[in-house]
């Protein structure tokens, strides 16, 4: 992106009603990323019918500044209550409680915010200048290619998922079942409808991203989070000069690290983090080590998985892969919108990826003048009950759900999800691989059916393709690599269970 | 001092064992089944209309993929199980520990559902928040009525404000 495309990107993200939509989206999204036990990705798809008035511009940056926001209300509430809102909270909470618990909520949170806001700015500057020439590059990669590559995102992101992987695996296939309902693009034919009219137009991603990251995620933060005995008072939130000092170096390895590993789909946010806690491991002066309320361990994680979240954009919008579960939502998001995420999308959408990078960098100042000043009255929410939360929680995404098409078989259908979301809940399993398989799921069969129409049915072309190559031998090769761990770890438990 | 059976207590040990064995199968069988469901549906659809491919052919792959997937995750949940079975119960106790909160929630939902066609959305909002506000802890009756009265009142300025007219805010007699 050169200058005039920033000036234009700003033109467009500093209009009064996106900078509106962008203000509030953050607002909303810290408001609900605040909460303890909903994560961005829940946050998100809570949000998400807030958007369906807007304009696709307006919609993607008011998805974006909710995001970011639920983002940065998730690091207050690991700092002041030790319950992260999302996974890689986790990292930022061993150091970041420490401090709120000698007394020094304010400068964690002041910290926290500071190292997101410069690694959102660097990384929105880093996705400007690198997605356009790698998008132009993706545009020349064959279907085969694509197959391939949707067939690594997706096998990755089932690796990665906390659990077992077979599983994970099984709910990418469901979901790209489940993406096949409706009537089939290609011949007209109606595929898995049961002759009910409402699903000619397939499964809406509104209910079950409701459903399955909505309702299971307000069960699961219902059974597992705990309320907090004491909530740490916030004063004036802004840091020492020693905090400062403390923090710039970790801030950018942080941030150096994030954006590196975020660009990988299915790496997590949470992967980041924990590579920059590990990496300032080695940097820590000894007088304060991590895990002792030390100003590295909140600087450099929250850099790193928020650099991380923002540059995960990159495989989605050259590639089409979103790598995380937040990705999913929003990628469902766009495509509601008539937004297709992937190869071609900046080129034939340039004037919103501009307003996108723009509303990255505005969203990030707003994040920051939002969550500094506020710090106090963020943290005077924790005193809701959650329990008085949860019914407006419940009836606004129902209310959400049946104004999308003022229908109620999209409720019903959100009911089946969300079952389907407690089962899985129940079994210990992460519900985001399925969500990445329905979106996913059709892409992958549009561009099956492409490669197999160009090559006349022969379906060797996926392995003789260069990219569908390489991407189906590094699948034999982890499939392989993951098989031979599993039959160590049999042997080594069965060798001790016969010494034992 | 009376001496434990032990050749009945091996049977017991064998038969609980066995029973965890199948539980923790379930899952991978139910995957399987469903496989098995969408194998069949698919198949019902050409894979192929000449050279180029049906609509048929991914949700043949995807109904055989998930199969295969679950009769592989019941196969190595049993194995595991064997190497694994003197801490099962430990999980056991927790979950019989875990409140309600999710059933009542789904059957908010359930109730909204139903009761939206013939009590209108504001009755049905108040009576899933009702059910989600019992299952998410609340006790205090004035605290309840409170909590439902409010949503009532945000559900009604919701639909008069946002929703079309035609959204059915209130009990069809009504009008």
């Amino acid at each position: 992106m050169d200058f005039a495309a920033w000036a234009d990107g700003f033109s467009q993200a500093l209009t009064l009603q996106n900078l509106a939509l962008c203000f509030s989206g953050a607002l909303l999204g810290t408001l609900v990323g605040v909460l303890p036990g909903i994560g961005p990705a829940a946050t998100l798809a809570l949000l998400l019918p807030l958007t369906f008035a807007l304009d696709p511009a307006g919609a993607i940056i008011m998805l974006a500044a909710i995001y970011f926001g639920a983002q940065y209300g998730g690091s207050t509430t690991s700092i002041l209550l030790n319950v992260p809102g999302e996974c890689s909270g986790v990292v930022t909470a061993l150091d970041g409680h420490k401090m709120a618990l000698a007394g020094r909520a304010g400068p964690a949170i002041a910290i926290a915010s500071l190292s997101s806001l410069f690694a959102g700015l660097i990384t929105a500057v880093g996705i400007a200048t690198i997605a356009v020439p790698l998008a132009a590059l993706t545009t020349a990669i064959s279907p085969a290619g694509l197959v391939g590559m949707i067939a690594l995102g997706l096998f990755a992101a089932a690796m990665i998922s906390p659990g077992p992987a077979i599983p994970a695996l099984a709910l990418i296939l469901i979901g790209a079942a489940l993406g096949l309902v409706g009537t089939d693009l290609a011949g007209g034919m109606p595929r898995f409808t049961f002759d009910v009219p409402e699903l000619r137009d397939g499964i809406g991603f509104v209910p079950l991203v409701m459903g399955i990251f909505g309702l299971a995620e307000l069960i699961r933060a219902l059974e597992t989070g705990g309320r907090p005995e004491r909530i740490h008072l916030v004063r004036w939130p802004w840091p020492t000069r020693a905090d400062l000092r403390a923090s710039w170096a970790p801030t950018l390895r942080g941030t150096a690290i994030g954006s590196a590993l975020g660009v990988l789909p299915g790496a997590s946010t949470l992967l980041a983090a924990l590579a920059a806690r590990g990496a300032e491991a080695a940097f820590a002066p000894k007088d304060r080590p991590l895990g002792t309320g030390a100003v590295a361990g909140v600087a450099a994680p929250e850099a790193a998985n928020n650099a991380a979240a923002q540059a995960a954009l990159v495989p989605l919008l050259t590639l089409g892969l979103p790598g995380s579960p937040v990705m999913a939502v929003l990628a469902g998001a766009l495509m509601i919108h008539a937004i297709l995420p992937g190869p071609g999308f900046i080129a034939q959408n340039p004037d919103l990826f501009t307003a996108l990078m723009a509303s990255l960098i505005v969203g990030n100042i707003i994040l920051v003048v939002l969550n500094l000043p506020f710090a106090g009255v963020w943290a005077s929410l924790l005193h809701i009950p959650f329990r008085r939360l949860v019914p407006l929680i419940v009836v606004i995404s129902l209310i959400g759900v049946y104004s999308v098409q003022n229908s109620l078989f999209d409720v019903w259908l959100m009911l089946g999800f969300g079952v389907f979301g407690y089962i899985l809940l129940r079994l210990g399993l992460e519900p985001t691989p399925l969500v990445l398989g329905f979106i996913l799921g059709p892409a992958f069969e549009e561009y099956l059916r492409r490669t197999l129409l160009f090559s006349r049915g022969d379906a060797t072309v996926l392995l003789t393709d260069p990219v569908g190559a390489t991407a189906f031998g590094m699948i034999a090769a982890l499939s392989l690599w993951m098989l031979m761990r599993r039959m160590g770890a049999c042997r080594r438990a069965s060798s001790s269970g016969w010494s034992g | 001092m009376r001496m434990p059976d032990m050749a009945r207590l091996s049977h017991l040990g064998r038969s609980s064992d066995s029973v965890a064995a199948l539980r923790r199968a379930t899952p991978g069988v139910a995957l399987a089944v469903m496989g098995g469901g969408v194998l069949l549906l698919a198949l019902g659809q050409p894979a192929w209309l000449g050279n180029d491919v049906g609509p048929g052919l991914m949700a043949q792959l995807l109904g055989a993929g998930i199969m295969v997937l679950g009769v592989l995750w019941a196969a190595l949940g049993t194995a595991r199980h064997t190497v694994t079975s003197k801490t099962c119960c430990s999980t056991a106790t927790s979950a019989a520990a875990r409140d309600a909160s999710g059933p009542a929630l789904l059957v908010g939902v359930l109730v909204f559902a139903v009761a939206l066609p013939w009590l209108g959305m504001v009755i049905a909002a108040g009576m899933a928040a009702t059910l989600a506000a019992i299952g998410a802890g609340e006790r205090a009756p004035r605290a309840l009525a409170l909590t439902v009265f409010g949503l009532c009142a945000l559900t009604m300025a919701i639909g008069l404000v946002l929703l079309p007219p035609t959204a059915p805010l209130w009990p069809p007699f009504m009008g």
